[in-house]
């Protein structure tokens, strides 16, 4: 004898949030501005000063700082407006945890949705979370540079040593900014 | 389109037979590992009929899936926990209380924390599901605090797709994730409800609560409103949560007999809320420069108030101390630590 078992996953009614969106485009930053998203996490801020470096002396681009005052929380609103407004890319760090993960990764989708192109720094164990979180929202999955985990909590002679600012640099050029047709 | 029914969930037919449920809900990544109740259409439309609201009622959206929370949806999940129906009032109370976003819900799904939503209820609709604010009250052996808390937890993954490993990414875990849900203990209290002290004017309300670390707090020792404190205040100083490091408010729940304690030394809320806050503090030279740098940083906003001198206060307001009365005889209080960016959330229980 069987007996039905109902799908404690269904959703009557059907899934809510917006359609799927595309990516902003990333156009040439030359003599434009890059925003950098510290979230706070450690070692975000460290990662982000060799993306300043990339962005000021290979892209001639300039830079502007902004850091969250926790990771695990939207960035307010009137910030969002302002960078999306003033700036022509947003690279913003660091995933590499559950809850900085999906909140970086909801301030990147809330950069697109004002038509500004942003990038999310994590380790490559989150990435899977950060897919999960832009699936869940019906949109795009942000620009990802994937590095290797972990990041925080470590010295940065240890990321240097393993390379992981000259790889996060590398991958954001080669992989995002270069195919983009940016200033390339 | 016509408006989507309970018929049109999907379903699988499955053996009449406990080991077969429990193989399924393994296999379809639904259960918490437990043993369960299979929602069948029947049990189902028992469920609604005692409810009273229609199945497609959506109550929000639970993240990171973003699965809209239907009255179905919720029902489901919570006859798989074994609760009953008259526990529905407090969990779509649960879930309201959860959806505002200070309570930020996204973090609680996703975060290595092991934040554990604490469903802590007050006034008749405790009574009338059955809910134990007594001897025991964490557990075991109470069916609607075991169910309750359950019932929220299984939704959470399904609906809300917080599956352990997959989106739920909590680095241990804790026990306190299949379950945490139990009345205040009013009869015992010498204070109103701690929903009530927030404003809530129902007889019966909710607290919503992200439980990260619980610790059993034993002070068999003090005599004194005094002691109790200092000795309450240190439990509070405990250097891994995540309120020392970030701030964020902690849930003391208080054994009756100490709160009597306090009681006699004539201390309302308030009062205690308020050398709670003066007295949790830890002298400046005893932590690591790393994590005073960390400190500084994320407790900027109000560096006046936690670096105060040559100590570090915990709390950066006395009513991030919240409490409530719970337990039965003994000398055991609880302290809840939640973190900086989940504030809790009282919320009426309509329909009682």
């Amino acid at each position: 004898m069987t007996i039905t078992f109902l799908d404690p996953t269904s959703v009557v009614g059907g899934r809510s949030g917006p359609a799927a969106t595309g990516l902003a485009p990333i156009g040439d930053l030359s003599g434009r501005s890059v925003a950098l998203v510290d979230n706070g996490k450690h070692n975000a801020g460290f990662l982000l000063a060799a993306v300043g470096r990339l962005v000021v002396e290979r892209l001639g681009a300039r830079v502007v700082d902004h850091r969250k005052q926790h990771p695990s929380e939207p960035i307010a609103p009137e910030v969002a407006d302002e960078l999306a407004r003033s700036c022509d890319l947003v690279v913003t760090a660091l995933g590499d945890c559950g809850s900085c993960s999906s909140w970086s990764c909801r301030d990147a989708i809330e950069f697109e949705r004002r038509g500004t192109p942003a990038v999310l720094l994590c380790s490559e164990v989150f990435e899977p979370l950060v897919r999960s979180v832009a699936s869940g929202l019906r949109v795009a999955v942000p620009r990802l540079v994937v590095l290797p985990h972990p990041i925080g909590g470590v010295p940065e002679a240890d990321l240097e040593q393993r390379g992981v600012p000259a790889l996060a640099t590398r991958r954001l050029a080669e992989h995002i900014l270069a195919p983009a047709g940016g200033s390339r | 389109m016509s408006a989507p029914t309970t018929t049109d969930i999907p379903s699988w037919p499955v053996a009449d037979d406990p080991e077969a449920w429990l193989a399924l809900a393994e296999e379809k990544g639904i259960g918490d590992g437990l043993p369960l109740i299979p929602p069948t259409p029947d049990r189902l439309a028992a469920w609604l009929d005692v409810v009273g609201r229609e199945p497609s009622e959506a109550l929000g959206v639970v993240p990171p899936r973003q699965g809209t929370l239907t009255v179905a949806a919720l029902a489901i999940n919570s006859i798989m926990a074994g609760a009953r129906p008259n526990a529905f009032p407090i969990l779509v109370s649960a879930f309201e209380a959860m959806f505002e976003p200070r309570f930020n819900l996204l973090t609680t799904q996703v975060t290595t924390n092991p934040i554990a939503p604490l469903v802590m209820v007050s006034g008749p609709a405790a009574a009338a599901a059955g809910m134990n604010g007594g001897e025991g009250y964490l557990g075991p052996g109470n069916r609607a605090n075991a169910t309750i808390g359950r019932a929220v937890r299984l939704t959470l993954m399904n609906v809300g797709g917080a599956r352990p490993g997959v989106a739920d990414r909590a680095t241990a875990g804790q026990a306190a994730k299949y379950t945490l849900a139990f009345a205040e203990n009013e009869t015992d209290s010498p204070w109103d409800t701690l929903a009530t002290s927030q404003g809530v004017t129902s007889d019966s309300a909710v607290v919503a609560f992200g439980a990260v670390s619980l610790f059993s707090h034993l002070d068999s020792v003090s005599s004194s409103a005094e002691d109790l404190l200092d000795n309450l205040a240190q439990t509070l100083t405990a250097r891994g949560t995540n309120v020392v490091l970030g701030g964020g408010e902690v849930l003391v729940l208080l054994c009756p007999e100490h709160a009597r304690l306090l009681d006699r030394a004539g201390m309302r809320r308030a009062d205690v809320q308020h050398e709670l806050f003066e007295r949790s503090r830890t002298p400046l030279g005893n932590f690591p420069s790393s994590f005073l740098a960390a400190m500084r940083r994320v407790r900027a906003d109000n560096a006046t108030t936690v670096f105060d001198g040559d100590s570090v206060r915990v709390f950066d307001r006395p009513d991030d101390v919240l409490l409530a009365v719970a337990g039965g005889a003994g000398k055991h209080s609880v302290t809840a630590a939640s973190i900086a960016t989940n504030r809790s959330v009282a919320q009426p229980v309509s329909g009682m």
